[in-house]
């Protein structure tokens, strides 16, 4: 079963991609809010994670840290979004472990092939 | 080199100036005061002698004029001050 | 005979005409255009009231009686005058420097801000002034009874004094407390005066010169008939000229009437060497035809007439009732100038040193609390004024406007001048401590008391004549006409005598063997060292005080817009934008300085001492302070002004350095927030463009995504049309339609726009905003747009409200809009008007974060400014714009 969570605070993205992997068969949990992301991680426990860099209340690095912390999640594909298409975010992100990196706009069948990818499942 | 000599001696002129316009105004009260105070002894005088007395009108006439200098002393003395700026900080 | 309906009514015009002049002269003030009123020509003329009706009608009846002796009422002066370098300097500079607002004040300030030294002199000079007002009051009503003789007397002379003096207490309450100024300057009585003091000196010359010349032959006339005269017997007494020379000078500088207008009204220290010459001219001109009135009233009056009348009945026995008119105006002037000054300078004593003092006691925990101190200062003045001029009709109703009020200005002088050593004292030597002064003006007022005051009723009305021939308990030595077995004396300058004496020896040896308090020493280099340039002796320690609540504290006290006025310019001095100054010792002192203006010396420093509790002034720090030198005080301080300067310079640079790394930092974000701000909806565009192209899409979604690309289409154009408006403002090319609008109907506008008003209450002061001003009508909703959505938007309270305050003044117009939510965190407050700056949470706020900014560039288009006003519990914005 794949599983994602879209850690994510525009209505429209979200709506975007869970209409993008609802199509394609996965099951698709969405999250807009900083704080709570890590709770909400452990509760749906999803096993790939789709997160955006600027999040109110929390930053996307900072949850990227925590989540990487806990034991379950130390392994699990983060697929990172940024708007803000600094190199130095893309550098942030993978040193803080993010299994991948994106800048919006993004391509819908390339985040596909990149989270199919991700979590080993045959094209 | 000159001009500066000549700028120290300006300054020394002038702080001179100041000393002696500021003593003036200490001393002109003080003057005042006592040109005010002379007709006590001239006027006892004629419980002496009543005829060496001095006529009443000769002391107003003293009075006024002392009063009237000391004005104009004043008035000169304020100018003075004004223009060379004494005093001030 | 002039009917004396139409002197009444000749009286009221005048007194009409004075009613426009004040009214006049503060309008002038107002709008700006009073700078020719604080000129030394109507400072000297200010200084007139010093020649009451006692001078205007008394120095002839003085002449007549003791011939040249009058003229020491006014070589006193004179010689004070002349010699304003030594002392009246020195009082106007630390009047200045200290803001003191009466000669209570001075003492209270220089004694270590003693509330119960500001009272004392406050009632001294109460028990001085009364009698005196007395007199102006009787010389009104003998005056016009003057003119009602013969005729029917429809006015009782009672009514005449009463209307007198409530016309006097109405003008007073008008002009004299019709606001509080730091300053306890008053423009229209000033003017008023000026105008009065002209009207008596013209009276008084018009008067001479008719006497001289119309009625005695001329100059030579007048002096051969001076000698032949019952004048020309009189014989100097030494005792009499030197003491009577000495009170009048004593009572010219602590007269608090005099202190009013000499030291609290002026304005310039130049001033003081123009009337140096002016004022002295004047005097000798008031009293130049004294001699010649009186000798010529003598030979031509049937004996037993008044002399203290004869400037009146001279004319009239002549059939001059132009001139007598003139005469009585003069006069009337010089009755009513009197009273005005004492009034206000009374009226200022009695509410700084007594009422607010026993209010803010009453109150506990004093300025701590709300409640408006500007208000009970105020109503305490007016209703003082009332009291006084009662006080003085009183007295003049006891005593009966007998034979006793003719002695009455040197009782009064007595008294007043029992403050002289304090006050000499108090600006000369360093060493002079609150028990001295304290004891010096009881001793003084006591002896003054026993030996003038209390006799001067005659025997068996206050004392017994059993004490007066022997004494108190029956002892010889303390009769109260003969102290210490002393005969022989002229009963004035027994007096004078052994009050000053007694008095200055009780300052002296208290100051020497009591040892000051710390503020009292702080205090004293204060005072001595007016001269010395540089910061003043410490008076507080820096303290964890918060500038926000002083800023309340002071907007109650001396009103908003000047309070708010203080700790800006407090704040540049330091380097800082905003209104929040730090609170250094500094600033505290300038703003405790700033206070007394209003409400004293003792009571300002009670209210910060207060506010500022806990962290500041322990007594040893101040002993520490104290303790210093004075050269070692006046070394350190001239280090101090440059490390001052030094400090200040490296916070600018400081400042200047950080904003300019703060400008690059910004730089980076604001590309990194542009490029953000872009690319979040071209996500959402670029997602559900592919989405449409896929030929599965079923029917029914396609018009939502549609839908969504559209309204992501319109946020990019939005943000677009915002960071170009801005960039536009920025450079200044932006094109304003300037043109006359209502204030009101941009308001509304607004409103209606914003659709402010069904989510948050909204409070307009209606009548204030009819006003119209020329701007950019659309720039200027656009921005009253903004701030309503933000407080619709931002303020999460139960019942959000938004006041919206319009205020007024004669060069700017400000608008405040506050909220009741959270405020802005101080942290914060610099930063909300940089783009993309939003305080909290971004989501909620819809925008990019530019509109604040947007607002302050449309602001400083219109030639204005925004900024956020700290201390007033909800978000607070100021909008200021400049009139015309």
């Amino acid at each position: 079963m794949r599983h994602v969570l879209l850690i994510e605070d525009e209505p429209n993205i979200i709506e975007a991609l869970s209409f993008i992997f609802l199509r394609d068969g996965w099951k698709v949990d969405a999250h807009s809010d900083g704080a709570n992301a890590v709770a909400t991680t452990v509760q749906t426990a999803p096993n790939a994670i789709i997160l955006d860099v600027m999040l109110p209340n929390r930053s996307g690095f900072e949850i990227l840290e925590e989540l990487r912390s806990l034991p379950d999640y130390k392994d699990i594909p983060i697929l990172m979004l940024t708007a803000k298409g600094q190199t130095k975010d893309r550098d942030t992100a993978i040193a803080r472990g993010a299994t991948q990196y994106m800048t919006k706009p993004f391509s819908n069948a390339e985040v596909l092939k990149t989270m199919n990818a991700l979590v080993g499942h045959a094209p | 080199m000159i001009g500066k000599r000549d700028q120290t001696m300006k300054r020394a002129a002038n702080a001179a100036r100041g000393q002696r316009l500021t003593d003036s105004a200490l001393i002109l009260p003080c003057v005042g005061m006592i040109l005010f105070l002379l007709p006590i002894m001239w006027l006892r005088s004629s419980e002496v002698a009543p005829a060496a007395g001095i006529a009443t009108s000769t002391a107003l006439i003293y009075l006024f004029v002392v009063w009237a200098g000391l004005i104009c002393c004043a008035l000169g003395l304020a100018l003075l001050i004004k223009r060379f700026g004494v005093g001030r900080s | 005979m002039l009917s004396l309906d139409l002197l009444i009514f000749v009286s009221l015009i005048y007194v009409a005409f004075l009613f426009g002049v004040a009214f006049w002269a503060e309008r002038a003030s107002d709008a700006g255009r009073g700078g020719w009123m604080r000129t030394p020509l109507i400072y000297t003329l200010s200084l007139s009231i010093y020649c009451t009706a006692w001078t205007f009608y008394g120095a002839v009846g003085f002449a007549a009686r003791s011939g040249l002796e009058f003229l020491t009422i006014y070589l006193g002066p004179t010689v004070v005058l002349i010699g304003w370098w030594l002392i009246l300097r020195r009082l106007v500079r630390i009047a200045r420097a200290e803001r003191i607002t009466s000669i209570a004040d001075l003492l209270s300030s220089r004694f270590g801000k003693s509330a119960l030294l500001g009272g004392l002199v406050t009632v001294m000079a109460v028990v001085g002034t009364t009698p005196y007002i007395a007199l102006q009051l009787q010389s009104v009503t003998t005056s016009i009874s003057v003119f009602a003789m013969g005729t029917q007397n429809i006015l009782s002379s009672t009514n005449i004094a009463l209307w007198t003096a409530a016309g006097l207490a109405v003008f007073t309450i008008v002009f004299g407390t019709r606001n509080l100024d730091v300053n306890e300057r008053h423009s229209g009585v000033v003017m008023a005066i000026a105008v009065e003091a002209i009207v008596k000196l013209l009276a008084l010359l018009a008067v001479g010169v008719f006497v001289v010349w119309g009625l005695a032959g001329g100059a030579g006339d007048v002096l051969a008939r001076i000698d032949a005269s019952p004048i020309s017997q009189w014989e100097v007494s030494t005792g009499r000229w030197i003491g009577l020379t000495f009170l009048s000078a004593a009572a010219f500088l602590c007269l608090p009437r005099m202190f009013q207008v000499m030291v609290v009204e002026n304005s310039e220290e130049s001033h003081l060497a123009t009337a140096s010459w002016a004022f002295p001219l004047y005097l000798l001109l008031m009293s130049l035809f004294v001699i010649p009135i009186a000798v010529v009233g003598l030979d031509i009056l049937p004996a037993g007439s008044n002399p203290d009348l004869f400037v009146l009945t001279l004319p009239l026995s002549a059939e001059q009732n132009g001139l007598a008119m003139l005469a009585f105006l003069g006069g009337f002037s010089s009755a009513t100038s009197m009273v005005i000054v004492a009034a206000i300078a009374l009226s200022t004593m009695i509410s700084n040193h007594i009422v607010t003092p026993i209010w803010l006691r009453a109150r506990g925990q004093g300025a701590t609390i709300s409640g408006d101190v500007r208000s009970v200062v105020l109503i305490s003045r007016r209703i003082s004024i009332i009291g006084i001029l009662t006080l003085g009709y009183l007295y003049y109703r006891i005593s009966g406007g007998g034979a006793a009020l003719a002695s009455i200005g040197l009782i009064s002088f007595a008294g007043i001048a029992q403050i002289l050593p304090v006050m000499l004292g108090g600006i000369f030597w360093q060493g002079a401590t609150k028990i001295g002064a304290l004891a010096g003006l009881i001793c003084g007022l006591l002896v003054w008391s026993y030996t003038m005051f209390l006799p001067s009723f005659g025997p068996e009305v206050l004392i017994s004549q059993e004490l007066i021939d022997h004494g108190l308990w029956g002892m010889q030595w303390l009769r109260p006409t003969a102290l210490f077995g002393i005969q022989g004396l002229d009963p004035v300058v027994h007096a004078v005598f052994w009050s000053i004496l007694l008095n200055s020896f009780a300052f002296v040896a208290g100051s020497i063997l009591s040892r000051p308090s710390p503020l009292e020493r702080v205090q004293a280099v204060q005072f001595i060292s007016a001269f010395d340039s540089g910061p003043s002796a410490r008076g507080w320690q820096r303290g964890a005080t918060d500038a926000e609540d002083l800023l309340g504290m002071a907007q109650r006290i001396i009103g908003a817009a000047q309070a708010q006025n203080l700790f800006r310019t407090a704040a540049q001095r330091q380097g800082k934008q905003g209104y929040l100054p730090d609170p250094t010792p500094q600033f505290l002192e300038t703003l405790e300085r700033g206070l007394a203006g209003s409400v004293g010396a003792a009571t300002a420093h009670a209210m910060l001492g207060q506010m500022a509790r806990g962290s500041s002034v322990t007594v040893e720090d101040l002993m520490a302070v104290a303790d210093e030198t004075a050269q070692i005080m006046e070394y350190s301080n001239q280090l101090e002004a440059k490390s001052g300067e030094l400090t200040t310079t490296a916070r600018k640079l400081r400042d200047a350095n950080n904003k300019l790394t703060t400008l690059s930092i910004q730089k980076d974000a604001f590309l990194s927030q542009i490029s953000h701000e872009l690319r979040t909806p071209m996500t959402s565009i670029r997602a559900f463009s592919e989405i449409l192209q896929d030929p599965d899409l079923a029917e029914g979604d396609r018009p939502k995504y549609a839908r969504i690309i559209e309204d992501e289409t319109q946020r990019l154009t939005r943000l677009l049309d915002d960071l170009l408006d801005l960039s536009v403002l920025e450079n200044g090319q932006v094109s304003l339609e300037l043109r006359q609008a209502s204030l009101r109907d941009i308001l509304d506008r607004a409103q209606a726009s914003a659709n402010a008003g069904q989510h948050i209450k909204i409070r307009r002061s209606a009548g204030r905003e009819d006003i119209s001003i020329l701007t950019d009508p659309d720039r200027l909703t656009q921005v009253f747009i903004n701030l309503m959505s933000n407080a619709v938007k931002y303020c999460e309270v139960p019942q959000p409200e938004l006041r919206i305050i319009v205020t007024e003044t004669p060069v700017a117009m400000t608008v405040d809009f506050i909220d009741n939510g959270d405020g802005v965190d101080k942290a914060n407050q610099d930063m909300i008007f940089e783009k993309f700056a939003r305080a909290s949470d971004h989501t909620k706020a819809g925008g990019a974060g530019l509109g604040l900014a947007i607002c302050r560039e449309i602001i400083s288009n219109l030639g204005g400014q925004i900024f956020y006003l700290p201390g007033q519990r909800g978000a607070a914005f100021r909008i200021s714009l400049p009139r015309d």
